[in-house]
């Protein structure tokens, strides 16, 4: 009960998340405010917007009040406005810093994030379905019926997995994002499939199932209706196990770049574009990949049998 | 024997599956083989013909896939596009560097997995346990490329200690044996570690969990009673038990270790099997994709293979099942 009430308060808090997370975004994560001004900030920088009086807006890094001017310093240069122009003055703190487009990485983190936990949700999900309807029916029918479904399982499972979906994505020119929660799908059945036909083998040889037999229930009744509720626990349980699998495959999928492509955030395609300028920007990937670990390490932790 | 035979079979039967399903994988989805060269309007009717009956596509889909799989039996994957090679040599090659890398991790996540699980399992229960297995946890959550780039950051930029890719330096030539030796050390570190923290971590947990489970059965209570000391119960008694799983691992791990990581070699630079994969599909070489998974399938079920071998030679309850 303990381990339902766990996996229950994962899942609102990750739909809580995927709800939310475009409004706690502190910059727009596709388009930075000066593009040159701010680009590769480090983490804590702050820089300021001068708005002018005539509608015009202009990003610094610093300034300073003297008599009637404001002194400004820019990334490559300084200049000095009069002080009676300026409308307001508004402060951007990037806590994060900014990428090489002076976009801040906070805001591109969360809305990552989302994107990463949806793919890796609802492609847990369709496996899910996948899995439980062939193991369901291998399980049930048993015979040549078993034997084929499993027999097709294991093919799936001796098959290199990123191979399989490397070779698919590059023939295919997909990259969207309903195209990847797919292909990812596809690939994380099998353990289901095998888990949900070995517990309907067993539910199958109880005697209530002989009994339900005997009165004449139709097959799919006994099977929808009383097999499946029974069996479905173990299943139900590895859900979590396979998003933190999906994510981890996404990422991978992104640093190679087959996956979400950029601009779309994700935590996986930040850490690849975070690769290509390693030297300069040395805290673009940090965070992302802490947040990839961190998930998943949840999802495995709740996935755990209670011991 | 019967059930090693049957393994085998089985394995055999498997392979075939996963032929069939390239090879018509590569029929159904569009832009595979001649579907890139059809959009070239130069391409006369007469020249495509010709092309066709050269690798076979005017054939009906079956003959086709019957004369595939009798050039794979033959060891003959096709010729690659851009390394204008035999696909097998390609393959051949790129082993090499794979394996450089690859062995060396298969020993640190092998021997500090069972060492460390091991001990984790004598400590069960106290905090030393508790904190081993939460790190083996996120050992295991902690995706690869990440790692990767993080000990690169550590250990190349910052420190400047190994260097960040490729096996060799420049002026590899010029030095002695010795100093070859110890360049291709300093080269290997970075990639086998990152290579083999996953497997290591969940070596470990594994080598924990079976160890614990042989530690409960009778034969060890009946060891304590007779007096022996916890020591050789432990590494006498239990231990050799508990490893005969543990070997097993071995087989399921081989594709992860010899068929090339293409997440890891892909950051370090290292020609090997992963990085061939990757430019194969980059540059829509089909043969070379498809030689490469057909040769990583194969590795698997080779691997799976060995498994279930050394799972029958070691527990011979198995055979009966």
């Amino acid at each position: 009960m303990k381990k339902q009430r766990q996996i229950i308060f994962v899942a609102s808090f990750i739909i809580a998340y995927i709800l939310i997370s475009d409004f706690i975004l502190p910059f727009d994560p596709f388009i930075s405010p000066d593009k040159e001004n701010l680009s590769s900030l480090p983490p804590f920088s702050i820089a300021y917007e001068l708005n002018l009086k005539n509608g015009e807006k202009i990003v610094v890094l610093d300034y300073k009040f003297e008599d009637a001017f404001i002194l400004y310093q820019q990334k490559f240069k300084a200049g000095r406005i009069e002080k009676e122009k300026i409308e307001k003055i508004k402060t951007f703190i990037f806590l994060l810093g900014t990428d090489n487009l002076g976009r801040d990485v906070l805001s591109r983190t969360i809305y990552g994030g989302k994107i990463s936990l949806i793919i890796g949700v609802i492609s847990a999900l369709i496996s899910f379905i996948i899995g439980t309807a062939i193991g369901a029916f291998a399980g049930y029918f048993g015979g040549i019926v078993d034997k084929i479904l499993m027999r097709l399982t294991d093919v799936f499972l001796a098959f290199p997995k990123l191979f399989l979906i490397l070779v698919v994505i590059a023939f295919t020119h997909t990259q969207t994002i309903l195209s990847l929660i797919l292909i990812l799908s596809l690939l994380n059945w099998m353990g289901i499939a095998r888990l949900i036909r070995a517990e309907f083998l067993k539910v199958k040889g109880m005697e209530f199932i002989t009994v339900l037999e005997s009165m004449g229930l139709p097959d799919l009744t006994i099977a929808v209706k009383h097999i499946l509720p029974n069996a479905i626990l173990p299943a139900l349980i590895s859900i979590p196990l396979i998003t933190g699998d999906v994510i981890l495959t996404e990422s991978i999928l992104s640093f190679l770049g087959f996956g979400i492509q950029p601009p779309i955030p994700t935590w996986g395609n930040m850490i690849s574009e975070a690769e290509k300028n390693l030297l300069s920007t040395w805290w673009l990937p940090i965070l992302p990949g802490i947040l990839i670990s961190g998930t998943v390490l949840m999802m495995n932790l709740i996935s755990q049998p209670e011991t | 024997m019967l059930y090693i035979l049957k393994r085998i079979v089985n394995s055999i039967f498997l392979s075939f599956g996963i032929a069939t399903i390239v090879f018509f994988l590569l029929r159904i989805l569009p832009s595979a083989s001649f579907s890139d060269i059809y959009l070239n309007p130069r391409l006369s009717e007469d020249v495509l013909s010709r092309l066709k009956v050269a690798y076979g596509l005017d054939k009906p889909v079956l003959i086709q896939f019957l004369n595939w799989l009798k050039e794979i039996l033959t060891g003959n994957l096709g010729f690659s596009f851009i390394y204008r090679k035999p696909v097998i040599n390609c393959i051949g090659e790129a082993i090499l560097f794979t394996l450089t890398i690859g062995i060396p991790a298969l020993i640190l996540s092998f021997g500090f997995g069972i060492f460390i699980g091991v001990q984790s399992a004598r400590k069960r229960g106290k905090t030393v346990d508790r904190i081993l297995n939460l790190s083996f946890l996120i050992l295991y959550s902690i995706p690869s490329f990440w790692l990767g780039i993080v000990l690169i950051l550590i250990f190349s930029y910052t420190l400047g200690i190994f260097p960040s890719s490729g096996l060799r330096s420049i002026n590899f030539n010029e030095m002695n044996f010795f100093e070859k030796i110890f360049d291709m050390f300093m080269h290997i570190v970075l990639p086998s570690t990152t290579l083999s923290i996953a497997p290591m971590a969940a070596i470990a947990r594994f080598t924990r969990n079976t160890m614990l489970n042989v530690l409960s059965q009778t034969y060890i209570k009946t060891a304590k009673a007779k007096g022996l000391d916890e020591r050789t119960i432990f590494y006498r008694h239990a231990l050799p038990n508990a490893l005969i799983p543990v070997i097993t691992l071995f087989g399921l791990y081989l594709p992860f270790f010899f068929a090339g990581s293409i997440v890891v070699e892909e950051i370090f630079s290292i020609p090997g099997i992963g990085k061939l994969m990757a430019d194969s599909i980059f540059q829509r070489d089909y043969p070379l994709t498809v030689g490469i998974t057909l040769f990583v399938s194969f590795i698997v079920i080779i691997g799976n293979l060995i498994s279930d071998i050394l799972y029958s030679i070691f527990d011979p309850r198995i055979r009966l099942k």
